[in-house]
């Protein structure tokens, strides 16, 4: 006869605790889920540990089985409070320090002429990071056009 | 925040990272200094390609001017003090 769970473990269940001990596949189920889908997780489990839900990390698209989605050192839950696309191995923390405002992602380009919202773009630094114009969307920016020689 | 972004190295390619280290050390900037491959960011605000010239963007990434060989203190003011 199957056992049934108590209310109490099944609580335990939902949160992630689980009952290990009963041997049943259903109950432990729904608390170790690692198959990616967020059917059986529930939305505050954060199952890599990296400080996001697995219901964050579901809206963000990133992978709630992987601290690092995009794999560029740079943890998810650092990038997303850093202002950063923990999807986009290019886009991260500048190794410069410099700080990188929260409109970048809320820009819409609507040309290059003056009066205009220009495009972003990505661009090798001394540092070998990728700088993204609209990363300093929230200060002026004085672009100095020049070469080498 | 000042974006030095260099077209060419001596033998006229894109600078390498090697390159923006060098010149950000010599001129102890410490400001992003990119790499304008192909100088695709000078020819996106001007078709002349003459250079250095200047280009300021104000908050959320407005354009105030383009390939400006100059500026003055009152252009950068007047986005300031974002």
């Amino acid at each position: 006869m199957r056992p049934i769970p108590s209310l109490g473990l099944l609580a335990l269940g939902l949160v992630g605790c689980g009952d290990s001990t009963t041997g049943d596949s259903e109950v432990t189920d729904t608390d170790t889920d690692t198959d990616t889908d967020t059917d059986t997780d529930t939305s505050e489990n954060d199952s890599d540990g990296d400080g996001l839900t697995n219901a964050e990390e579901s809206a963000l698209g990133t992978d709630p089985n992987d601290s690092d989605t995009d794999g560029d050192g740079h943890d998810d839950k650092a990038e997303v409070d850093g202002n950063t696309d923990p999807t986009d191995a290019r886009h991260h923390a500048y190794t410069g320090g410099w700080a990188i405002d929260s409109c970048n992602s809320g820009l819409i380009a609507t040309g290059d002429e003056v009066g205009e919202v220009t495009s972003d773009t990505e661009m090798l630094d001394q540092n070998g990071d990728y700088v993204h114009l609209w990363d300093f969307c929230d200060r002026a920016i004085l672009i100095k056009h020049s070469a080498f020689w | 925040m000042i974006v030095s972004a260099m077209g060419e190295d001596v033998t006229s390619d894109t600078p390498d990272q090697a390159e923006l280290q060098a010149w950000a050390d010599r001129y102890e900037l410490t400001t992003p200094v990119i790499a304008d491959d192909g100088w695709s960011l000078l020819k996106r605000y001007s078709k002349a390609q003459s250079y250095p010239r200047y280009t300021l963007l104000g908050p959320g990434a407005e354009v105030i001017f383009v390939n400006q060989k100059t500026y003055s203190e009152s252009e950068i003011e007047a986005v300031l003090p974002y």
